[in-house]
């Protein structure tokens, strides 16, 4: 005998709104000595985050206009496109992270998910006076199908 | 503009306008005036504005399944 579960749309759109409506959620940048694990929970776990400087700031780039919601069954995690401009110097990366900023299920901090900016896998660098924008999917951050 | 920052803005420009139309919402004023903001931007990037330029990494989306276990 084989049980199985479903879920109802209505709660794939409800759960993350309710989480995420009053969250803030930050980017970022880490350079190519940081190594990605899954099992890295909260911000505290990770290293090699760019340090203040040329246009970043130590700690990330909040997330602005978020969305989410559900469409068919699928629910969307969104948001603006982020955008750097670097400024007296470059801004390189090889990485981007994604997380929470606060107290959430009793995690301070926890992380969502990182990108690798170029699976070659090489840095990616903005110079001087010139943007970094990560351009967000036309399909979002992620959806929950 | 690229074909994919077209599809980026036009797929964003239909969330953002479910979002604003949604009563549900209608109590996130701080997001509703995000929204609003991005919305305007996008439209006139649709309509010739210049799109960003400099290092632009296009990024891949992630999936969250809530498959039968």
């Amino acid at each position: 005998m084989t049980a199985s579960v479903s879920f109802y749309n209505n709660w794939k759109a409800a759960i993350n709104d309710a989480a995420l409506r009053a969250a803030t959620v930050k980017v970022t940048l880490h350079n190519s000595t940081y190594t990605f694990a899954a099992t890295q929970s909260v911000y505290a776990d990770l290293s090699n985050e760019l340090a203040t400087a040329n246009g970043y700031t130590n700690g990330g780039l909040a997330l602005s206009s978020i969305t989410w919601g559900q469409t068919s069954g699928t629910a969307t995690f969104d948001a603006a496109d982020l955008v750097w401009t670097a400024s007296g110097g470059s801004i390189t990366a090889r990485r981007a992270v994604m997380r929470v900023v606060g107290t959430f299920n009793s995690q301070v901090d926890p992380l969502i998910l990182s990108w690798l900016l170029d699976t070659t896998p090489a840095d990616v660098t903005a110079t001087s006076g010139n943007t970094l924008t990560l351009q967000l999917n036309a399909s979002g951050i992620y959806t929950l199908a | 503009m690229t074909p994919e920052r077209r599809e980026r803005l036009l797929q964003r420009r239909a969330r953002l306008e479910q979002h604003i139309a949604d009563p549900h919402n209608t109590p996130l004023a701080e997001r509703r005036a995000e929204w609003t903001a991005e919305l305007k931007s996008i439209e006139a990037e649709l309509a010739g504005a210049p799109s960003p330029s400099g290092t632009i990494v296009e990024l891949p989306a992630g999936n969250l399944s809530a498959k039968a276990n």
